[in-house]
């Protein structure tokens, strides 16, 4: 197929929007898809405070915020709580009493369940959220944070999300119905986070990461029946940049075709892959079952940025936090050389089983005169694959070993015009998804003390996760 | 009646001896009233220009909003300048002024891509947040301070 001037713009265009815009902790952890690795973590907790019921000492979850002191612990009985709350106290834990049953309803006319601005170490346990215009539960500007047996659905933009913020923790979450994400982390680096047990199905995206990583841990989760699975994704749009240094591990990824979900553009793009990392780089994927995708199982793809308003940074800064970038001169434009180019780079895809591929089960993809495979640094090993692109990838670029000298990059490439440039199904339309289906509730939620977010994120024994069983319904 | 401010020295006034710092809450401070011949004399001319958060501009000015930031999150300008806001993020946003000021737009008329443009045509500072990411105090918000030319 010949490709013309405006059929590149196209596509150029097409793949700028590839990108989007992602404790009641038990020392004993539920069975999850990797089984066994993840544990609590023994840091100091705060001194708790009193207890504040809802609605017996205040009728409304926002007014026992308001009424809150740190170390509070904010109880919530079962019932519907039309409201939308924002904290801004720090190291509250605000619970429900049964996670199915104490549920925050945004009427489609409310922005976030709950908004937790500038306050470091709140815990948010054992409730839903559904039904609201922006987010179900959301961070921003902290440091500890942590969402646990939470459920979410029919949300405007992301389930559960944590932007700009540190040290945090998911787990035991369930997220569906968001036209971007299930669950976002993005700005921060490093993050210092995990998402452990959780459950992402039905959305645009499963996990977006935009500009995020750095001790960034995504273990033993689902991420099943969305548009696309777990997408880490580079974009100068947001701070931070680029993503980098995932651990993606232990994880159940499969049937990522959803053609009725609600979708924000890139989602559309990248519907049809399970683990898609769009210019990202340093990523370790490893693990990780894979299943039943149009595209591809487990791509690298680079993210072009047609507007991008800085260049890309060089290697000697991509240890430096996101603190240390946040008050660095504004870019002149014209210094920018358009278009951009992220690439996916040093990311390491091991061990994993992935089949049922309809273009490869993993590939790599490149874009532009200046990247080539060869000098990416990517490398697969150990992996259970029928098909690559290109192929033989695994002999091409192995890992702890060069990269194979002469080796043909061209035979079986992966097309990024066809992987993106296809037709996609038209977004669903979020408020009319499924509800949450009944999840387990956290243990002891009526008697369990306060436990604010100041030991988080929990140590993973990443190491000790093993490759994940099939699920029966799988 | 002399009028001096200088830190750790006993300073008389008409024979009283007053403290320093209630000198220097009546003393001129700025660079305009502290010429060579201001010492030992009274007090004349105009108060210094107030200062300044960011570099002047004039004109059209500029501020990108990305994903959840301002770019510049402080702007100064000149009376009579256009402020352009640009959503070159991939969320929405809005942006709603902290205190009353006649300038404002809402989510639907500033998704991605979006743009919103206000002439400012009196002197003052106004401070402005998204309300998606932020409040009048944390998060998402900038300030625009209007400056006479």
């Amino acid at each position: 197929m010949r490709r013309s001037g405006w059929h590149r713009l196209v596509v150029l265009a097409a793949a700028a929007a590839l990108v989007a815009a992602a404790c009641g902790k038990s020392d004993t952890p539920a069975a999850g898809p990797g089984g066994t690795g993840a544990t609590g973590t023994t840091g100091k907790p705060v001194p708790s405070g009193k207890t504040i019921k809802v609605p017996a000492d205040q009728p409304t979850v926002q007014k026992a915020v308001d009424a809150a002191a740190p170390g509070d612990l904010i109880l919530v009985s079962p019932g519907v709580y039309k409201e939308g709350v924002n904290v801004q106290t720090d190291n509250l834990t605000i619970r429900g009493l049964d996670r199915n049953k104490t549920i925050l309803d945004g009427e489609f006319t409310r922005e976030n369940g709950i908004r937790v601005l500038g306050a470091n170490g709140v815990a948010i346990e054992n409730m839903s959220a559904r039904n609201f215009t922006g987010n179900g539960f959301f961070w921003t500007g902290v440091t500890g944070y942590r969402g646990s047996y939470l459920s979410t659905s029919r949300t405007g933009n992301y389930g559960i999300y944590a932007f700009d913020s540190t040290k945090g923790q998911f787990d035991h979450d369930y997220a569906s119905g968001s036209p971007d994400a299930g669950f976002y982390i993005g700005a921060c680096y490093p993050c210092d986070a995990v998402l452990d047990q959780v459950i992402s199905e039905h959305n645009g995206l499963g996990y977006s990461g935009t500009n995020s990583g750095g001790n960034l841990t995504i273990v033993n989760s689902t991420f099943r029946f969305n548009r696309a699975g777990i997408v880490p994704n580079t974009g100068s749009y947001e701070a931070c940049y680029p993503e980098r240094e995932d651990t993606i591990v232990g994880n159940l990824v499969y049937s990522n075709n959803q053609g009725d979900t609600p979708a924000i553009d890139v989602a559309l793009l990248a519907m049809g892959n399970g683990i898609l990392v769009a210019g990202g780089r340093g990523n370790i994927i490893e693990r990780n079952r894979v299943w039943d995708h149009e595209r591809t199982g487990i791509g690298l793809v680079p993210f072009p940025e047609t507007d991008a308003v800085d260049n890309i940074p060089p290697d000697s800064a991509m240890k430096t936090p996101c603190a240390g970038n946040k008050n660095k001169p504004k870019v002149d434009p014209a210094t920018v050389k358009l278009p951009v180019y992220w690439p996916a780079k040093d990311n390491r895809i091991a061990d994993n089983v992935i089949e049922k591929s309809g273009l490869a089960d993993t590939g790599v993809a490149v874009l532009g005169d200046n990247m080539k495979g060869p000098d990416l640094g990517n490398c697969w090993s150990g992996n259970t694959i029928t098909k690559s692109a290109p192929e033989s990838i695994q002999d091409l670029a192995p890992c702890g070993k060069p990269v194979k000298a002469d080796g043909d990059w061209t035979k079986g490439a992966l097309d990024l015009v066809v992987l993106m440039a296809s037709q996609r199904p038209p977004k669903g339309d979020y408020k009319i998804q499924a509800e949450a289906p009944e999840e387990p509730n956290m243990p002891d939620a009526a008697t369990a003390p306060a436990h604010a977010a100041t030991d988080v994120p929990m140590k993973v024994d990443v190491a000790a996760i093993k490759l994940p069983d099939k699920p029966k319904d799988g | 009646m002399g009028e001096r401010a200088t830190a750790g020295a006993r300073i008389f006034v008409n024979g009283r001896r007053v403290a320093v710092l209630a000198l220097l809450l009546v003393m001129p401070m700025g660079l305009g009233a502290c010429g060579p011949d201001a010492i030992g004399g009274p007090a004349t001319g105009t108060a210094p220009p107030p200062s300044t958060i960011a570099p002047v501009q004039s004109g059209a000015v500029k501020i990108s909003v990305r994903d959840n930031e301002f770019i510049d999150d402080k702007v100064t300008v000149t009376v009579g300048s256009e402020v352009m806001w640009r959503n070159e993020g991939r969320n929405d946003h809005d942006i709603v002024p902290a205190t009353d000021a006649p300038f404002k737009v809402d989510t639907p008329d500033f998704k991605p891509k979006m743009e919103y443009r206000h002439t400012f045509s009196e002197p003052g500072t106004f401070s402005y947040y998204c309300t998606i990411h932020g409040t009048a105090t944390k998060g998402m918000i900038g300030t625009i301070q209007v400056v006479a030319t």
